[in-house]
């Protein structure tokens, strides 16, 4: 469980009192298992929510806890939480340390200490997990942002993290692969059973989750299924984000007549079902 | 015409074990005070274009007409090429490199050696132009711009410049939506009030589907085929082939194929697919789902 009781951050240091805080109050639970997507434009606090809930910034004000353990402790829980919780950042090269795609997947379990037979089986497991036995040894320069980023992923995943946070992973890839990289980490949330919490400013992104956070000015706006989400569209567009236009459609046919279509249509295949068991 | 690339190669790193061909044999056409897009998968060849037509490289063999002028004849001055045409380079936040945004943006006038006056003057009115107001942006620290204001003030010191073309690279990648939104309407408003020819280079259809004159589809170095936007819309088999997303609205209604099989999938935005959408339920008699519909199938 990861839990957030009423924590504020800011990012000024103590003499400077103006600067808004980016955090203000927040309050979260979120239960082992669970997928959930944290939306919300730039600056509304989502980043900050995801540095707080890996224990790399440390709430001004409140709690945060990972399994009990408090994010402002330190020593041997700290170590604990760094291995529950996994954090991939938005862009790859801030977190690719070695100079092989095999050598910086292996950088995180050398350092847990494990012995080397089992280091080369969470290896091989991740290459094969991400698909990328092709890429193996080839040097992480020669590979495209899209493919670093499987690879800071997969350097994350055999560390097993019981968590699993993603900093806007999609901003700087392509969309094509953005979507790939989503189908994957979805099949690990549901295969392995790992909690994703993926950060996002894309909509469209969050369909697959069970639940959607809306961030904004550092608040919780919204915290509910995608469903619910999308139907407040004005409330979103207001913010600065906006409802794929799929969903704008089936919005816009609806009220045309068409009433045996959902009012809230997440995704193209769900339109496409709607339709056709209707004629 | 602008320019007028001609069986154009490009190798990079060429005669060593890293030997890259960038560009294949590439033909197209930029014509002037339009809006050109070239669109293709990674390694497409796009960067290296930008290049060529900044003068920045020179290509390896074929030729490149700039207004008519073969660039690369030993007599050609690149000078011409460098004071029409401006880059905004991919993430433009990398070629901001001086302290305050003042400085940065008056970089370009002060090496033309533009007095004193009429560089104040040019910062000025390009910033203006981006959006950004001279008084609070003149004196702030470059440090400490957002990504979006980082993006305009490279653009203003672009503009500083005066080009007559300016080439946008990926401009809209690590936007956010509302950044993105505000990027494009820069570009068209800019396009207009200076009279600027744009070639904007993209790896997906969904920024230039609205923006572009004409689009340019590349792939593994060479032209793969050109047209407006709706003709390359109409080529979704071709477009799915080569790993080119189409845009949102495109996407549905190719979707939509199973339901309305003729469905037109040149549709450039939401009102367009809500209009076919409602045609085709009309000619297949396709009855509007209605509520008891659905009522009635769920029993």
């Amino acid at each position: 469980m990861l839990e957030v009781s009423n924590v504020t951050f800011s990012y000024s240091t103590h003499g400077e009192q103006n600067a808004p805080p980016a955090l203000h109050e927040v309050n979260l639970s979120i239960p082992p298992g669970e997928t959930v997507a944290i939306i919300g434009h730039n600056g509304s606090g989502k980043s900050t929510l995801a540095k707080l809930l890996a224990a790399i910034l440390k709430p001004t004000t409140g709690l945060v806890q990972v399994d009990g353990l408090r994010t402002d402790a330190s020593g041997e829980d700290i170590w604990k939480i760094r291995q529950r919780v996994g954090i991939v950042f938005q862009n790859p090269d801030d977190q690719l340390v070695a100079s092989t795609v095999i050598d910086d997947i292996a950088f995180g379990p050398e350092n847990l200490g494990l012995p080397r037979f089992e280091i080369e089986e969470r290896v091989q497991e991740t290459l094969a997990l991400l698909e990328l036995e092709s890429y193996a040894h080839m040097g992480i320069n020669d590979l495209s942002v899209g493919q670093k980023q499987q690879v800071a992923i997969a350097g994350v995943l055999a560390m097993r993290p019981h968590y699993l946070i993603l900093d806007e992973p999609t901003t700087m890839i392509s969309n094509h692969t953005a979507r790939r990289l989503l189908e994957t980490i979805y099949k690990l949330s549901q295969e392995r059973g790992i909690t994703v919490i993926h950060i996002t400013h894309y909509m469209h992104e969050v369909t697959n989750f069970k639940r959607v956070i809306v961030m904004h000015e550092g608040h919780v706006l919204m915290d509910d299924t995608p469903t619910s989400v999308f139907a407040r569209t004005d409330e979103l567009q207001a913010v600065g984000l906006d409802v794929p236009m799929v969903t704008k459609l089936g919005w816009r046919l609806h009220q045309q007549g068409w009433t045996g279509l959902s009012e809230i249509i997440l995704s193209i295949e769900e339109l496409k079902a709607n339709l056709c068991s209707s004629n | 015409m602008l320019f007028e690339l001609r069986d154009v190669h490009y190798v990079y790193m060429r005669g060593t074990p890293f030997a890259f061909e960038a560009l294949t044999g590439l033909s197209l056409s930029i014509p002037a005070n339009q809006t050109v897009a070239l669109v293709g998968p990674t390694k497409a060849g796009k960067s290296t274009v930008v290049d060529l037509l900044a003068g920045l490289m020179k290509p390896g063999t074929g030729t490149i007409l700039f207004e008519g002028t073969d660039i690369t004849a030993s007599s050609f001055n690149a000078e011409r090429i460098r004071s029409t045409v401006g880059v905004v380079f991919q993430s433009p936040e990398a070629q901001i490199f001086e302290e305050t945004v003042g400085k940065d943006v008056s970089f370009g006038p002060r090496r033309k050696k533009v007095p004193l006056a009429e560089s104040r003057r040019l910062v000025q009115e390009s910033l203006e132009a981006v959006g950004l107001s001279y008084e609070d942006f003149r004196t702030r620290y470059t440090y400490a711009l957002s990504g979006g204001e980082k993006r305009r003030v490279a653009i203003a010191g672009v503009l500083a410049l005066q080009p007559k073309v300016i080439i946008f690279d990926e401009p809209t990648a690590g936007l956010d939506p509302r950044g993105r939104r505000e990027l494009l309407d820069l570009i068209v408003k800019l396009k207009q009030r200076h009279n600027l020819s744009v070639v904007y280079t993209s790896s997906s259809l969904e920024d230039v589907i609205e923006l572009a004159d004409i689009i340019h589809i590349l792939n593994n170095g060479r032209l793969a085929f050109s047209g407006t936007p709706r003709e390359i819309l109409a080529r979704v088999h071709e477009l799915t082939e080569l790993d080119i997303a189409l845009p949102e609205a495109a996407q549905i209604s190719l979707a939509l194929r199973e339901v309305f099989p003729t469905m037109r999938t040149d549709v450039l935005n939401l009102a367009e697919l809500e209009e076919e959408i409602i045609k085709h339920a009309a000619e297949v008699q396709f009855i509007a789902p209605t509520k008891m519909d659905r009522e009635t199938k769920a029993q």
